[in-house]
């Protein structure tokens, strides 16, 4: 019976058929629609300078350490920035059990961008600490960025750099949407290939006396480097996420200088969402001096974060640990302050949180 | 015999008995109409005056007079016919018209290996008769058979002339090797080829074997049904002289638009501003959206082209003529015909089919107990092949330039050097010439009552050769040539037994068959391709090139055969058939090499049962089952389960050696024939004098042993094997029901249903389970365990982002970024809090995907299947016939199913939206025309999920066949000694309601198109 009457009705669903597509039904036309204002970011409504409802709580910090944690976000985030922090897995392995606490600790911090480098078969195999931790960001309004295309010996293979970029793909496509990268934090600097050596396949070598001029190696590599976040960032795009590159100051300034033809901000902003200015210098002063070339430079607004190195390592000269954290405070009062009279300012980035809970807890 | 006796009795007491008194003459002519030669006088019938013995006989005019009482009733009879009471109510004159008696119209039925009373058929099988199929004047039978057998299944993969569709027999059972049913032309195994060479007049009749039990007697190669064709034969008699032919003209006609000029222009804007990160297309220059300086000319002066009318013509002609010579005496009878058909192309450039067949039949009563004789056919083809090219209509843009301002054709079309499609046909030629033959000879020997032995010898060989050419001038790889020739040939030899053993009580009938046959295939091919050919020729002068690539292939495989079968018949009431082959095959694996295939099937007939025989209205009610085990080797090659060598290069130095190693598949000795066990049970009927008759049937197909090739641990040195592993499971109705709404002497309509509805499922793919045990799907194949065999297997569209699906924010230089709301709730508190998960931008005027399993990720697992086959089809053909004026309509409706349409989301045939190629038009998305039916168009921003958009309900409705005709009356012939002239005109495919966009249905518009068709036609005989 019930066939009988499934097949009345595809017969009567046929003889209704009229030839030509379907008329579909429409939705809003643009000029119909409610857009918010420039600059209004999607998430900025909601701040309010505090840390996110739960993340104290959830965070576990001592008054003292809530403290400071209060303290440094008064200092260093504003309404109409976005500040980011860098994540290695020596913080991850600290923080194997507890991803929700590190998540919650970094909103307490006040930043809205995570650089995650969580180890490679954390992301291959969708760990479920990284699926937790992004989770839990997400959960606070961060935003999560995989450090992904970050060895100069794959300057050459484009194929290299778009594994790369399918990595994390191919990782988004296993795990729920709240659980997902938002882009990738790329690390091509060319600048840091070792002095005299041919740099990934090319025959050019990176040398900061000799090799700079319009042509030159310094030039050509840096012409690489462009094309191949031209490369990552075309598939990024196509595959909804979002890329940023560190930047190292200097190519700027070579730039204005005449003595290059690719480094310039605008050019790598032109396949990049932004640039994170690694401003490894340990004044504030020298970070302002270094990094005010890039704001000016850079065209698109929101497009040029600074970052401060909070990490000790070899080179202590150019990390502001030494300094105290009240010398890290005042800093980011003064950069924020100054940073925010260029439309291109995007905010203050941190390298790394391991160096920044340091700070905090001498 | 009683109504012999009858008959003669009446006669007999006519003729010697006088007339009564009070007499009162009437006369009147008694006649017949026969479908072939319309009114006719029917000689020597009895008239007699009901409850007398008056009487008196026609005469040669059918005509005659009797003296009767004013009130009497005339009582017509006649040997053949139904009798006829008539009351004489005062009148004078008085013409009747006689009926053939129903057990005239029980014609014989071919079941192979002999023939049964359509009323004692006990399986199911399916005939269609040769008026029936020439309704329809398409080039091959094949093509005539749709929607006409219930259960049958014909598509057409090309409107290409010369095409040969492909017939499936509810529906397809195995899943990797093909479905194609077995073809039997009086009696010898044929190809659907050699099929599609035949004059359709030809034909005496098709029978389509559905049911195992029907198609067992065929064994190993009968799953996938039976189509036995019987041709026409010479009767005893004068010499009939008949011809056929008709001429017409095709034409297209399209249910979409194309980008006209400046739609297209419209179109390329869009794209650029999308790709721009634009709102509005207005904004874009049409030089940027062109970028290109030839059409930005043709833009400025409107110089656009119309491809279709350049490629394609207005109407194409074609004609079809048969000649028939019929006719013989007792000892030698012989029929003897020539067809030719001859069909020009749609596609002005090489396109084109022509047809010469022949066939001589004879009959040769050698001895009374000696027929010999010989069935031989001959066909020729000779066909042109456009490869492909009548897609790039649709796809060369309007303002791309086939000819330059002096009228001279051009390579390129436009600057960006898109090649012309004309250029290319003009330098290439791609052609065919087939020529089939078989003689089939045999001799039967009846040396005594009810015994009969016939020796079947059969030789049949099929040539094609297929020449190709691109001439230097072909852009793209020119002067080049490549020669191909294949040769199939078929030998057959068969030793039929039948004897139909006498009983004393009639009532038990009892025939018994045995076959034993040996049957040989061998094909072989040869091809030699060569490049830089200093000629710009054809390929008669590939020898003068630079050999590229040469081949031979050669392979043979035999068939040995036993069969036995019994039809037994009590009173014609009870029957059973049982039947059993045994299949030797070389293609099947050393410890599998003999198949057995059994089948059993009854019917009972219920009307002759004491508590049915009362219902007058009721002439015939039979019920029919069987079950059968049939089998399909198509999917086994010659030499599969041998294991296959492949060829190796080996360098030594400077030398190279060419060995042969062991190939990537291990061979499997035990490798068989897929298997299928068919349950059928039928209910055949007639009412009220069998003015409607019909039948219902259910079957169930168990197929196992699938053909699958299973991956091999590389350790063994192998990576896979053909094994026996996979199951399906078929299930159907078939219905078909007649009428004869009315049945006169002037005026007949009657009307006719075929229905099919069949569905199946993949019940197993090979050995590899899950962790609960259950049979693991294979997705890559579109193979879905609990799924139909014909799937596609595919997202599915929800419809279009819209401004509404996202916060958006402008970015304040002049870009807007877009935030998805969530629509994902995965707390489970109601409400949404996550965006739904996708690995591509999602932007307004994107494609929206279902997330059917609701887990908030669009991935694998959210494809759907789309199943291919039709919930159902039926075929419904009238006929209308009053005096000599007659008319038929066929409609065909196909019900369910999809089909995923080329033209709506290839990139190849203009579907894809992104202006590289014109295409079907569409009502895509704008930021201001958010329509919800197509994306915004964009080529660098790929669209994703683009073969969403091709799936379309393939239902339509046809009305196929709509013909007019005219038979000059009798009389007015006889002085001409003109048996039947008949003129009609016929029209095809006239009306299609269909959402499908295509030029049809049936074939979609990447495939060469089906056109409509109009012909006039004549039928004469003398």
């Amino acid at each position: 019976m019930i066939h009988l009457a499934r097949t009345v009705a595809l017969a009567a669903a046929l003889f209704a058929c009229s030839c030509g597509p379907q008329e579909p039904s429409h939705g809003t036309a643009f000029e119909d629609i409610v857009i918010h204002k420039p600059g209004e970011d999607p998430q900025d409504e909601e701040w309010t300078g505090e840390a996110p409802a739960g993340a104290v709580k959830a965070a576990g910090l001592t008054d003292a350490l809530l403290a400071k944690a209060d303290e440094f976000r008064k200092a260093s985030t504003s309404k109409d920035t976005r500040n980011g922090v860098y994540v290695y897995s020596v913080t991850a392995t600290a923080y194997g059990t507890e991803p929700e606490k590190l998540a919650a600790r970094i909103a307490v911090l006040g930043f809205r961008d995570v650089y995650l480098s969580p180890g490679s078969s954390a992301i291959s195999n969708a760990s479920q600490w990284l699926r937790t931790f992004i989770s839990s960001c997400h959960g606070y309004g961060i935003d999560v960025y995989a450090v992904k295309i970050a060895d100069v010996a794959i300057l050459s293979a484009e194929s290299k750099v778009n594994d790369e970029v399918n990595s994390i793909i191919s990782y988004n496509k296993k795990v729920s949407a709240k659980e997902r990268f938002d882009g990738i934090s790329a690390d091509l600097e060319a600048h840091t290939a070792k002095s005299g050596v041919t740099v990934g396949g090319t025959k050019y070598t990176w040398n900061s006396s000799t090799n700079y001029g319009k042509g030159g190696d310094n030039d050509m590599l840096l012409k690489y480097t462009i094309d191949r976040l031209a490369s990552a960032g075309q598939l990024c795009h196509t595959n909804s996420l979002k890329l940023n590159e560190a930047y190292w100051y200097n190519y700027q300034i070579y730039c204005d200088n005449g003595q290059l033809n690719y480094g310039a901000a605008d050019q790598f902003l032109a396949h990049c969402d932004w640039l994170v200015t690694m401003a490894y210098m340990a004044t504030t002063e020298a970070v302002w001096n270094k990094s005010e070339p890039v704001l000016k430079a850079a065209s698109a607004k929101k497009s040029v974060s600074i970052c401060l190195k909070v990490k000790i390592n070899e080179a202590n000269s150019d990390s502001m640990q030494p300094k105290g954290w009240q010398y890290l405070l005042d800093a980011c009062k003064t950069l924020l302050k100054k940073g925010q009279a260029y439309d291109s300012f995007r905010g203050l980035d941190q390298f790394t949180y391991e160096g920044l809970e340091q700070m905090m807890n001498n | 015999m009683k109504r012999l006796i009858t008959t003669f009795l009446i006669l007999a007491l006519a003729i010697g008995t006088s007339v009564s008194a009070r007499a009162f003459v009437v006369s009147g002519k008694v006649s017949e109409i026969s479908e072939d030669s319309g009114r006719l006088p029917v000689v020597g019938a009895m008239v007699l005056v009901k409850g007398s013995s008056t009487g008196s006989l026609t005469d040669a005019d059918g005509r005659y007079s009797i003296n009767v009482p004013e009130d009497a009733v005339l009582l017509f009879s006649s040997l053949g016919y139904e009798d006829l009471e008539v009351p004489v109510a005062g009148r004078a004159v008085i013409d009747v018209t006689m009926q053939l008696a129903s057990e005239q119209l029980d014609e014989l039925v071919f079941i192979g290996y002999g023939s049964v009373k359509k009323s004692d058929l006990v399986t199911s099988v399916a005939s269609v008769s040769t008026d029936d199929l020439k309704l329809y004047p398409a080039a091959t039978a094949a093509e005539m058979l749709k929607g006409k057998a219930a259960g049958v299944t014909v598509s057409m993969a090309s409107g290409a002339p010369g095409s040969v569709p492909t017939i499936t027999i509810r529906g397809s059972r195995s899943i990797s090797a093909s479905n194609t049913p077995l073809y039997i032309i009086d009696g010898s195994v044929a190809s659907d080829n050699e099929f599609a060479m035949m004059s359709a007049d030809d034909i005496a009749s098709i029978e389509i074997l559905k049911d195992a039990a029907s198609q067992a007697i065929y064994g190993a190669r009968a799953s996938d049904g039976v189509i036995l064709v019987t041709t026409k034969r010479g009767e005893e008699g004068q010499a009939r002289i008949s011809y056929n032919g008709y001429a017409g003209v095709q034409s297209l006609h399209r249910n979409f638009d194309l980008y006209n000029g400046d739609e297209w222009v419209e179109l390329k804007k869009e794209i650029k501003a999308h790709d721009s990160n634009m709102i509005y297309a207005d904004d874009v220059s049409v030089t940027d959206a062109l970028s290109d300086a030839m059409m930005l000319e043709a833009y400025k002066n409107i110089n656009y082209t119309d491809w279709e009318s350049l490629m394609f013509k207005k109407a194409a002609f074609y004609q079809n003529h048969e000649l028939s010579v019929r006719g013989g005496s007792d000892k030698l009878k012989t029929s003897a015909s020539v067809g030719y058909y001859n069909q020009d192309g749609i596609l002005k450039i090489n396109s084109g089919y022509e047809r010469l067949s022949g066939r001589v039949n004879i009959d040769y009563k050698a001895r009374k107990w000696l027929t010999i004789g010989v069935n031989s056919s001959f066909g020729w083809t000779s066909r042109d092949l456009q490869n492909d090219a009548f897609y790039f209509f649709l796809t060369r843009s309007p303002l791309g330039q086939a000819y330059d301002a002096d009228g001279n054709l051009l390579a390129y079309i436009d600057s960006r050097q898109d090649k012309n499609p004309i250029w290319q046909a003009e330098h290439e030629k791609h052609h065919t010439d087939a020529t089939n033959y078989r003689i089939n000879a045999f001799a039967e020997i009846k040396p005594f009552k009810g015994f009969s032995y016939r020796l079947n010898a059969s030789y049949a060989n099929r040539s094609v050769e297929e020449g190709q050419t691109k001439d230097s001038k072909y852009l793209g790889g020119g002067a080049v040539a490549s020669i191909s020739d294949d040769t199939v040939e078929n030998k057959l030899l068969e030793n039929i037994l039948n004897y139909t053993v006498p009983f004393k009580n009639d009532k038990h009938k009892l025939t018994v068959t045995a076959v034993q046959s040996v049957d040989s295939r061998l094909s072989r091919n040869l091809v030699l391709k060569t490049d830089n050919l200093p000629v710009d020729k054809n390929w008669n002068f590939v020898a003068n090139g630079e050999v590229t690539e040469y081949g031979r292939k050669y392979s043979i495989n035999n068939l040995v055969s036993f069969m036995g079968r019994a039809q037994y018949s009590y009173d014609s009431r009870y029957f059973l058939n049982v039947a059993m082959r045994r299949d030797g095959s070389s293609r099947f694996g050393a410890e599998s090499k003999w198949g057995n295939f059994p089948s059993a099937a009854a019917a009972w007939r219920l009307d002759k049962e004491d508590f049915l025989k009362d219902v007058d209205k009721l002439d015939m009610l039979k019920l029919r089952v069987s079950y059968g085990i049939v089998g399909n080797q198509n999917g086994i090659d010659n030499y599969t389960t041998l294991g296959l060598v492949q060829q190796q290069e080996g360098e030594f130095g400077d030398v190279y050696v060419l060995g042969y190693l062991p190939g990537s598949q291990l061979s499997n000795p035990n490798l068989k024939w897929e298997q299928s066990a068919t349950a059928n049970i039928g209910l055949d009927f007639g009412l009220f004098d069998n003015r409607i008759t019909g039948a219902v049937e259910y079957y169930r197909t168990h197929t196992t042993d699938l053909l699958v090739t299973r991956a091999l641990n590389a350790s063994l040195g192998y990576s896979s094997m053909l094994d026996n592993l996979g199951e399906t499971r078929t299930s159907g109705v078939d219905i078909n029901l007649s009428a004869d709404i009315i049945r006169s002497s002037e005026l007949n309509l009657s009307t006719s249903l075929i229905f099919t509805h069949f569905k199946n499922r993949i019940v197993k793919i090979d050995d590899q389970v899950d962790e609960n045990g259950k049979p693991l799907s294979q997705p890559g194949n579109a193979w879905i365990i609990g799924a139909p065999i014909n799937i596609y297997y595919d997202y599915e569209k929800a419809g279009i982002y819209q401004y509404d699906d996202f916060e958006v924010y402008d970015n304040g230089d002049g870009t807007y970024s877009y935030l998805l709301y969530p629509t994902v709730d995965t707390d489970g508190d109601g409400i949404p809090d996550a965006e739904l998960g996708r690995a591509d931008v999602v932007y307004p005027g994107a494609i929206k995907v279902s997330d059917l399993n609701g887990d908030g990720i669009i991935n694998e697992e959210d494809k759907r299947v789309y199943k291919r086959d039709p919930y159902f089809t039926l075929g419904w053909t009238t006929s209308l016939k009053w005096r000599g004026f007659d008319m038929s309509m066929d409609w065909f409706a196909s019900v369910g199913g999809y089909v995923r349409n080329p033209l709506l989301y290839q990139e190849e045939y203009g579907g894809n939206l992104a202006g590289t190629t014109n295409g079907l038009k569409v009502d895509y998305w704008t930021p201001s025309n958010p329509t919800n039916g197509w994306p915004r168009p964009a080529n660098v921003k790929k669209i994703q999920y683009l073969s969403t958009l091709g799936y379309q309900n393939a239902s339509y409705l046809r009305l196929r066949t709509l013909q007019f005709g005219y038979s000059l009356p009798a009389k007015a012939l006889k002085t001409c000694n003109i048996e039947k002239l008949r003129v009609y005109v016929t029209a095809t495919n006239l009306l299609t309601f269909t959402r499908v966009l295509s030029y049809s249905p049936e074939v979609m518009g990447n495939k060469y198109p089906e056109t409509r068709q109009v012909v006039c036609g004549v039928n004469l005989t003398f």
